[in-house]
């Protein structure tokens, strides 16, 4: 199939998944070190893995979710743009999204309002994200710094697809029985 | 022979259709449980219906003489009720006070002592649900999720459990999804990964969820709440108070088991933030100015004007929600509910506006955040019965067992109410715990404790910063507690400070060992 075609090799996705999967669980791991000393106040150790079972069965869910970004761009986007140097660019890509998803989320001053003008600002972000990736991917210096560290982030995968695997399973297993 | 679980219920029903006897409860997120159980009920024999208004203080319902005219129909109810005007909550916020509220067990004991804790696993059989047992139909609603936490705890003790949100405008509690792992969903969820109040834990579906939420309440308008509609603070919930007591009555107008009810409403409002209709809103722009005491070294130093503004909106929100319940009374009182029920008001902590500081996340255990009102109307009961005697929440639940003809179980640690059954008892202490940054499993060292015995009142901090501390107040001669007679009357107070710190060296030996 075509699309199939314009998918890169496993091994690109699974450099651009690791950048995808380090921002992801590291955010939710720092979050959970903020909430721990309490939860280990009330809840026992049972109650406490099970709450990091759900969060990592979370982070699977929308560490994937992300993936489709550059994947889908990487099918949009003519081949010399973005898939030919589909690592750098598309590292570019998540780092720039999830990078503007924190900031958005530390934007929430109260518990109603809406931060309309910074939200706005999206497509703009993912467009400047684009350019920014376009140019980094002609540089070789920094294609090469890119697809270095995000080659050795992969080694992260082998610890949280099979955690998440994991706490997807147990919480099968306590919602349905 | 092993007791039926809700699950092998639920495959039996769905085995013989009788699953379709279940009705269908989808409108409102009710879980309906019907357990194989004998259906036969004493014709005469009566049900219960408790509403717990969240934070509500007795001190600013004119039902009990507050000045401004907070709650006539709260006055109308007590004209053929008993009230009891000592009546304090043995925590002073919602989840160690409803959790004695629904075991009949101090704090200590029931260990639900952290802001979402919860009830000690052992414990969870000994809760009123479970006590009035299968021959009581047992409907349960909080739209407090702490409540929810313990409700979920006493699991197939209620048959009802009507989900948080179910009376609510717009709402994002996505724990209620997870019916069979509700508990842990709450806090993964709704708690953790997509929590309003903090930057959630989840980057994505964090951002996603509140997004969402942003934009339905930017879509919601009405002019009942031009600045938004009520909320919980704790979570994603936002309701039109009018809308809680319609669903709340419709569900009290369609329940219709042969058994007898015993039904939990707990109410969000008047806890803050305080958002009354413009109809009730700045009613309370007068000249009333409460006792202006000094702040207290544990306040927030929080300025006596501001004080004043936030008791009139709080006060206005009562009024609100008074008003709103004079139609459940009006429904209750000509559908002949009253005859058939016994009707509990209470509330599971009260509210402080004075020293300093205002609510009730606080170590202070003055007398406004932790007076709760309790207003109980026996069936067939015309006029008023007033017990100025001290009272505990923990003698709600021995009370009510013992007004429906149930036994007391001995674990309960609360004493008939009197005029309910129960004798006035001068030497009876009764206590109020405060220790939200104390270790659930370890003993009580860090903590308010205040112990009431006749008309005495001690208080004692320990653990916080500085020495440990006593104060003293005698509530026949100084119920506005401004004279500390903690260094004034040495003999009282040597003997309550034994007593006191005996009774807590003795639970807390119970934890070591």
């Amino acid at each position: 199939m075509v699309i199939f075609n314009r998918l890169p090799k496993l091994s690109q996705i699974a450099s651009v998944y690791a950048v995808i999967v380090l921002v992801i669980y590291i955010w939710t791991i720092l979050w959970s070190f903020w909430k721990l000393p309490s939860w280990l106040f009330f809840l026992s150790i049972g109650e406490i893995l099970t709450i990091y079972a759900y969060s990592f069965a979370t982070n699977l869910l929308e560490s994937l979710l992300i993936l489709c970004l550059p994947l889908g761009l990487g099918v949009i986007l003519p081949r010399k743009w973005f898939l030919d140097v589909f690592v750098s660019r598309g590292v570019i890509v998540v780092l720039s999204v999830l990078g503007f998803a924190a900031y958005i989320l530390t934007q929430f001053n109260s518990r109603e309002d809406y931060p309309g003008n910074i939200i706005r600002l999206f497509p703009i972000v993912l467009l400047a994200s684009l350019v920014v990736a376009f140019f980094v991917g002609r540089v070789k210096f920094l294609t090469r710094a890119i697809d270095f560290i995000s080659e050795q982030a992969t080694v992260f995968l082998f610890i949280s697809i099979p955690l998440s695997l994991l706490a997807l399973l147990v919480i099968l297993v306590r919602v349905i029985f | 022979m092993p007791p039926i679980t809700r699950r092998d219920f639920l495959k039996l029903a769905a085995l013989t259709g009788g699953a379709a006897a279940m009705g269908s409860t989808q409108k409102f997120g009710i879980e309906t449980l019907t357990q194989g159980r004998s259906l036969a009920a004493s014709p005469d024999q009566k049900g219960v219906i408790i509403f717990v208004f969240d934070a509500m203080t007795a001190r600013d319902l004119s039902v009990y003489g507050y000045p401004r005219a907070t709650t006539p129909n709260l006055e109308r109810l007590a004209a053929r009720s008993t009230v009891f005007h000592a009546h304090n909550s043995a925590g002073n916020y919602t989840t160690p006070g409803t959790a004695s509220l629904l075991t009949g067990t101090y704090p200590w004991t029931h260990r639900a002592l952290n802001i979402s804790g919860l009830i000690a696993r052992k414990y969870v059989n000994n809760n009123l649900f479970h006590a009035f047992g299968k021959s009581f139909h047992r409907i349960a609603y909080s739209q407090n999720i702490y409540v929810t936490y313990q409700l979920d705890q006493f699991g197939e003790d209620v048959d009802e459990l009507i989900n948080p949100e179910a009376f609510s405008v717009v709402d994002q509690v996505i724990g209620s999804n997870f019916s069979h792992d509700r508990d842990a969903a709450y806090r993964a969820f709704d708690d953790f990964l997509t929590e309003n109040s903090e930057i959630p834990a989840s980057l994505v579906f964090g951002l996603i969820s509140r997004l969402l939420l942003r934009r339905q309440l930017a879509l919601y308008k009405n002019t009942d709440y031009p600045a938004g509609p009520p909320r919980t603070s704790n979570y994603s919930l936002f309701f039109q108070l009018k809308d809680v007591m319609d669903g709340v009555l419709e569900h009290l107008k369609r329940t219709s088991s042969a058994l007898p009810r015993l039904a939990y409403y707990h109410l969000w409002a008047p806890h803050g933030p305080y958002r009354p209709t413009p109809q009730f809103a700045n009613t309370f722009i007068d000249n009333y100015k409460p006792n202006t005491k000094p702040a207290h070294r544990f306040a927030n130093d929080i300025s006596t004007s501001d004080l004043r503004t936030h008791r009139s909106h709080y006060d206005e929100y009562i009024a609100n929600v008074d008003n709103e319940f004079g139609r459940i009374l009006d429904f209750m009182e000509k559908d002949g509910l009253l005859e058939k029920n016994y009707l509990v008001i209470t509330s599971d902590h009260g509210e402080m506006f004075e020293r300093g500081e205002d609510g009730h996340i606080t170590p202070l255990l003055f007398d406004p955040v932790i007076h709760s009102p309790l207003i109980i109307s026996s069936p067939g009961q015309t006029s008023r019965t007033d017990i100025t005697t001290a009272t505990s929440s923990v003698d709600v639940l021995p009370t009510l067992l013992s007004l429906a003809g149930q036994k007391i179980p001995d674990w309960c640690e609360g004493q008939l109410l009197p005029g309910l059954g129960g004798t006035f008892d001068a030497q009876r202490s009764t206590f109020t715990v405060e220790a939200k940054t104390n270790p659930a499993f370890a003993p009580i060292t860090k903590a308010t404790v205040a112990m009431r015995k006749g008309s005495y009142k001690l208080i004692y901090y320990t653990g916080y910063e500085g020495e440990a501390s006593f104060e003293l107040y005698d509530h026949e001669t100084d119920l506005e507690e401004m004279n500390d007679l903690y260094p004034k009357q040495p003999a009282i107070a040597k003997t309550l400070r034994a007593e006191l710190l005996d009774t807590l060296l003795s639970v807390n030996n119970k934890i070591k060992s």
